[in-house]
């Protein structure tokens, strides 16, 4: 890194000319931007691999392929849960559902998903009705096993089957709790918690997406 | 047995009390749980089984704090009384339903039979819907 060092004179009271510290104070700026820069870039990089998001391709209450890049565009509000859920995913997407409410027209701008972590149970028909009872805004998406299995894996998601009874539909299905937005470009905004109340959410939403 | 003798009899019959207990909301998330509120004006009391035609059985849990968190415990009773209503709600203690036998979808009504060991049986109608009532 260059420097300049004013050198302290040894005759006292003399005091420098007026532009002279300045010029070298911009040397030092320019310099070490040059070669801070890149390595702020690298670092940043490092902090911020691997990416959370990626690529999917599920289906919808309708039945038709929804991939990402069809939700393109947007902000994405991803929330993986599922419907025989009893407590968890039930309150978010409530709050999820008052807190684009209280939104208005800045809504618009938010598409809220429920990515299913219960792809057996939780068919398109089964989903559709579950999420529009939330919200006319939501949409459900499942997909095959190894599909959901992709998009969990990609969006560090943990879900794991509890079994609550002998019969082969009884289980739960313990998993992670997180709300990620999404930007329309499709990278991650924030991860926000799920356990947030809808007016906390709806500023946190407001605050990123204006 | 002559007629007067069954008058006698029904009349010897004890009262039934008055029901001290009123169950409000009772919901179901679409999922194998319900919750609901109930309050007592009577004496102390404890919820002690529930029973209703779309579930096998249903199970009582009671959620305890324990090392930080919270904790669902199956019980044989979840006490009531005039202080303490029972709130059973999502995060809390909450009625199990074992062995579903249809698919609950938003919307959906069905009738809830709950058992207190004072009050006796009450009738109640768990909606099911995103979330409360």
């Amino acid at each position: 890194m260059a420097s300049t060092r004013r050198k302290r004179t040894s005759r006292p009271g003399r005091r420098p000319a007026a532009g002279r510290g300045r010029p070298s104070l911009l040397l030092i700026g320019l310099a070490a931007g040059f070669v801070l820069l890149p390595a702020l870039l690298w670092l940043g990089d490092a902090v911020t691999r691997p990416a959370i998001g990626g690529p999917f391709s599920l289906v919808a209450g309708d039945g038709r392929t929804v991939t990402d890049r069809d939700l393109r565009g947007r902000f994405l509000l991803i929330y993986f849960g599922y419907t025989n859920c009893p407590d968890v995913c039930p309150t978010t997407l409530a709050e999820v559902s008052a807190a684009l409410d209280r939104l208005g027209p800045l809504a618009d701008r938010v598409q809220p998903v429920l990515i299913t972590v219960d792809p057996e149970r939780d068919t398109p028909a089964v989903l559709a009705p579950y999420a529009a009872a939330f919200s006319p805004r939501l949409i459900g998406l499942t997909g095959s096993p190894a599909a959901i299995a992709d998009v969990e894996r990609e969006y560090r998601v943990y879900a794991a089957i509890r079994r609550t009874g002998g019969r082969p539909g009884a289980y739960s299905v313990d998993h992670s709790s997180v709300l990620y937005l999404m930007a329309p470009d499709g990278g991650l905004v924030a991860q926000l918690p799920a356990d947030a109340k809808a007016p906390v959410l709806a500023a946190e939403l407001r605050r990123r997406i204006s | 047995m002559n007629r007067t003798a069954l008058l006698l009899l029904a009349l010897a019959a004890p009262l039934p009390a008055r029901a001290s207990i009123s169950v409000t909301g009772a919901w179901s998330p679409a999922a194998d749980v319900i919750y609901l509120t109930a309050t007592d004006d009577g004496t102390p009391d404890r919820l002690i089984g529930a029973r209703t035609e779309v579930a096998e059985a249903i199970e009582l849990y009671e959620s305890r704090e324990a090392g930080g968190g919270t904790r669902l415990h199956p019980v044989a009773a979840l006490p009531i009384s005039p202080t303490e209503p029972l709130r059973l709600a999502p995060g809390g203690s909450r009625l199990r339903l074992v062995g579903l036998n249809q698919r609950l979808r938003p919307g959906d009504r069905f009738p809830l039979t709950l058992v207190f060991a004072q009050a006796g049986e009450i009738e109640a109608e768990v909606i099911v819907g995103p979330v409360g009532r």
